[in-house]
């Protein structure tokens, strides 16, 4: 396990890397400097250019940003005087952060509980509410889910607050809007995996030994069906990194993804290659926690 | 044992399903087959009948007003759906619903010409890879694998810093970064048709390898691919809308669904309807695609049929 | 706790099999259907038969004739939607009516009265549970002994099952061990709580031939050795003999003819069975003879045929036999068959039948 661990660590610093230079190369292809739009003398041009280090040839400043990084030192905002990257970052994750885990939970625990559910009811009414549900919430985009319910229950009904973050009534909508999709698929998949196992040989097994309803439940079924599910949460991190570029951009919350978000608009370099490592290192440690505990789940899996 | 002779005809009949049986069943080839069958799909026609309207829609919709999409008419500005502006008029009296239907034909015509464009790099890829195999296959693959492990928009965006916004700009950011699943997938069909027993079979039987790709691999492989492209189209589409929403993507004056949602989204309060409206459009063209999408996959299912 | 409870109790006295009075199972009239969207699908219709103490019944019939549905619906094992047994189904074993028993009820039969094994080990066992836990799952729901006793009863049970190491195999999962140990795990898994009869669903089809031979081996031991009951569910004609002390031919979700062993082999008098039998390959068989295949496909038991549910694919079909369903006609205390060619009004085709099929052995001795 630990020879795993270690060979993908490995790996994923070699696609991090990649990453980072791609990135920072095709950021210095951009036309224009993020500095055109300021009005100002030649002289000063120059001492700012000095000053961020943008007048030696590209190559000094790669290694410089990559020797910078080693230290943890994501650079400085190029649009947003006197403020770090890494600072921004540690003001707006834990909105993001906030956000994000909401999102996760309520995706896991709707979306098995309506999955489960729909298996057991098939036909009935509550199978055909979770199969509409699940079909919106995949093909129908976050932010039009967003604006809705904004609309709706804030400017219309007036029962929750329109944007921001600051209590907990402000998360209600952003969370809903976040999770749906993903609701959507845990719904299905979990659907169709309980619905495989319900009928499979092994529960006719465990149902011929006399055992009780709730043991075959718990020990042969719901087993059986949710472990695939876990191979979803991988994807699903990166569905909801993604989501909060959307979402905290209709809802207002200042969180990592709205920064996102206007640094692409404001083209600050720093800050949008900062954001994306930011976002990569991550997506990368969580796909590998997730992939670990997989392994440790399931029986069948052997590293060889 | 009941005296029943009245009521029993003993004459000799024989067998009647030998001879029957095979008349039976007409010979429906593999798609056919597949278009009954999602013909029987009720709530998938539904759904093929709403992108179609749509898309007639997108061509008719602005030739039956005499607004253009450009000119703002000042005096005419923010007025609601009335009779002569279906739609109403946005700040600068522009025609809504004119600009609703030409940047529908902006966002549909992306949407499924990025998807042609990536399905088509994604064959090539998935094949190449799959048929030679070998090292060419390990690199081709150590690239998808790379470029999946993060996130596709950051990609899209990415490029599309460097290319600048615009039309072609995003089909050609959207096809450098969208071909990736279908490349898997395709060289997942093939191999697991390279090992079919019934492509051996044909081997030994002295089936040239040209024969044996075109009868049997590309039927076997057309389902997944146009599956895979279906549900491509909404991709697109909702790349466009996310990349026009944060500034990267279509740009004045030419508009598309993505940024009348975005400008439309500044006045929420105000002007409700300006964001409703593209954002129905989207929703509607996604739906009906993901169920097209659906009940093709379910149409082409080879276990499925009878 | 795991002493002095009921189950306890007749669990100890119980060696399996014992000797009482009357049938250990006795089914009457028993209807199953599928209710589909498509509409009612009658898997099993009105079927009658009776296991005794200590007896081997085959139940022979192609995939789709009713055999599996029908033994797993008589403890209820089939998902209930959409599987229906129909009112006026009767299931007794030892004498006790357990057609309305509940859920509750129900698990004090299975696997302490009543075992399965299923066709297929690959599937028929837990991949996320080792074996020794599922080997001892059903004794320790039931409480009716401690874990290390369990534990140890577990090993002796996959010993007596013929698999060696069993230490190992308690600490293993399903995928690493072989179909043939598998299906042993599963025998030691049915035997667990001493049943009384045991149902094998074509328990070696899956298998290759020589861990075939070894299995029907171990049920036979188990018959002759323990007096278990026994119904063997098969497609084939061929591992029957060697086993089975009765035979029932099942069709389309009906019984078309019961008899001894001996009896369906050298005198059955029914077409299906006639061709059962002569669709074996016979190593004494001339060169020019052919195999005798029969035509057509299963019936749609979304749309039964009226009447006897073979005669689409009968060579001797008569204009009556798709009409009217065949009653049962008796031809000795054991022997038995559904089918209109035994009627009186039928002695033309009957004897066109007769000298196609000929019986073997008539009158004492053999013939050609």
């Amino acid at each position: 396990m630990a020879k795993f661990v270690l060979k993908r660590l490995l790996g994923s610093a070699v696609m991090l890397f990649l990453l980072i230079t791609i990135s920072f190369f095709m950021i210095k292809l951009i036309p224009g400097s993020p500095f055109t739009s300021e009005k100002m003398q030649a002289g000063s041009k120059q001492a700012i250019y000095a000053y961020y280090g943008l007048d030696k040839p590209v190559y000094e400043q790669y290694f410089l940003y990559l020797k910078n990084l080693l230290r943890g030192d994501l650079g400085v905002s190029y649009k947003i005087r006197s403020v770090t990257v890494n600072e921004v970052i540690a003001k707006s994750f834990p909105y993001s952060l906030d956000l994000g885990l909401k999102a996760i939970i309520v995706a896991i625990v709707g979306g098995l509980a309506l999955g489960i559910i729909s298996a057991y009811k098939r036909g009935k009414a509550i199978d055909a509410f979770t199969m509409i549900l699940a079909t919106i919430g995949v093909a129908v985009p976050s932010f039009v889910v967003g604006f809705f319910i904004q609309y709706l229950f804030a400017v219309k009904l007036r029962w929750l607050p329109v944007a921001q973050y600051t209590s907990f009534a402000h998360t209600i909508l952003p969370t809903f809007a976040l999770s749906l999709s993903m609701l959507a698929t845990i719904a299905k998949y979990s659907r169709a995996s309980m619905i495989e196992v319900i009928y499979s040989d092994f529960v006719k097994t465990a149902d011929a030994k006399g055992l009780s309803k709730m043991r075959i439940i718990m020990r042969h079924q719901l087993r059986n069906a949710l472990l695939p599910i876990v191979t979803l949460l991988g994807p699903m991190i990166a569905m909801v990194i993604t989501g909060t570029f959307v979402v905290e951009n209709v809802f207002a919350i200042p969180g990592l993804g709205r920064y996102y978000v206007t640094s692409i608009t404001n083209l600050d370099y720093t800050m949008i290659m900062g954001l994306t490592i930011f976002f990569a290192l991550f997506l990368v440690i969580m796909n590998l926690l997730v992939d670990v505990v997989y392994i440790l789940i399931d029986p069948r899996i052997k590293l060889s | 044992m009941r005296q029943l002779e009245g009521e029993l005809d003993f004459t000799l009949v024989g067998a009647r399903e030998g001879e029957a049986s095979q008349i039976l069943r007409p010979h429906l080839s593999y798609f056919q087959d597949a278009r009954t069958r999602f013909k029987a799909n009720k709530v998938a026609m539904a759904s093929l009948f709403v992108l179609l309207a749509f898309a007639l829609m997108t061509i008719a919709g602005p030739l039956l007003v005499p607004y253009n999409y450009q000119d703002g008419d000042l005096l005419q500005a923010n007025k609601g759906p009335d009779l002569q502006h279906w739609f109403g008029t946005d700040e600068l009296g522009r025609d809504l619903w004119a600009r609703i239907w030409i940047g529908g034909r902006v966002s549909m015509a992306i949407g499924v010409l990025a998807a042609v464009l990536q399905g088509v790099v994604g064959i090539i890829m998935g094949s190449v890879s799959g048929f030679v195999g070998g090292k060419t296959d390990l690199v081709i693959m150590k690239v998808v694998d790379f470029l999946m492990a993060f996130p596709y928009l950051v990609w899209v965006t990415l490029l599309m810093l460097v290319t600048g916004s615009g039309l072609v700009p995003m089909i050609l950011a959207l096809t450098l970064t969208g071909w990736l699943t279908m490349a898997r997938i395709v060289r997942g069909q093939i191999l697991t048709l390279k090992n079919e027993d019934y492509v051996v079979a044909a081997q030994s039987l002295g089936a040239l390898s040209r024969r044996i790709i075109l009868k049997h691999m590309i039927p076997n492989t057309m389902g997944v691919i146009i599956v895979t492209m279906t549900f491509a189209i909404p991709a697109a589409i909702f790349s466009e809308a996310f990349l026009s929403f944060i500034g990267i993507g279509m740009k004045a004056p030419m508009t598309s669904w993505g940024l009348l949602v975005s400008m439309g989204m500044k006045q929420l309060y105000n002007y409700p309807l300006r964001l409703l409206i593209p954002c129905i459009c989207i929703s509607l063209t996604m739906l009906s695609l993901q169920i097209i999408g659906d009940g093709l996959r379910d149409a082409l299912d080879p276990k499925l049929r009878r | 706790m795991a002493c002095g409870t009921p189950w306890t109790r007749s669990f100890e006295g119980r060696k399996g099999g014992e000797r009482m009075s009357g049938a250990m199972l006795e089914v009457k009239d028993f209807s199953v259907s599928f209710d589909t969207y498509a509409g009612e699908v009658q898997a099993v219709r009105n079927v009658s038969f009776h296991v005794g103490r200590g007896e081997v019944v085959a139940i022979v019939g192609e995939s789709g004739s009713g055999k599996s549905v029908l033994t797993q619906s008589l403890v209820k094992l089939l998902p209930s939607p959409p599987a229906r047994v129909k009112e006026g189904s009767k299931v007794f074993i030892e004498g006790v009516d357990i057609s309305d028993y509940s859920f509750n009820q129900l698990r004090t039969i299975k696997g302490s009265k009543v075992a399965y094994i299923f066709q297929d080990p690959m599937t028929s066992l837990n991949p996320l549970a080792k074996i020794g836990a599922q080997v001892t799952e059903g004794i320790l729901c039931h409480r009716i002994m401690s874990k290390k006793a369990a534990y140890e009863y577990a090993v002796e049970l996959l010993r007596d099952a013929e698999i060696q190491s069993p230490e190992r195999r308690m600490e293993q999962y399903p995928h690493e061990l072989s179909g043939g140990m598998r299906q042993r795990v599963m025998i030691a898994i049915a035997l667990a709580m001493k049943p009384s009869l045991l149902i094998a669903d074509e328990p070696t089809t899956a298998l290759d031939v020589t861990t075939q031979s070894q299995i029907l081996g171990t049920l036979k031991a188990l018959n002759t050795e323990r007096g278990m009951s026994i119904i063997l569910i098969t497609h084939d004609m061929g591992i029957v003999a060697g086993i089975a002390q009765r035979v029932i031919v099942m069709y389309g979700g009906k019984t078309v003819e019961r008899g001894g062993s001996q009896e369906i082999f050298e005198k059955s008098r029914h077409p299906y069975t006639r061709s059962l039998l002569g669709s074996i390959p016979r190593l004494d068989a001339d060169k020019g003879h052919d195999l005798d295949f029969i035509v057509g496909s299963p019936p749609d038991m979304l749309n039964p045929p009226k009447g006897c549910p073979f005669s689409p694919r009968c060579k001797f079909a008569m204009a009556c036999c798709g009409v009217v369903p065949p009653e049962e006609i008796t031809l000795s205390t054991t022997h038995a068959s559904w089918c209109w060619l035994l009627h009186p009004g039928a002695k033309r085709v009957y004897e066109d039948f007769r000298r196609q099929y000929p019986d073997l052995y008539e009158n004492g001795a053999a013939l050609p």
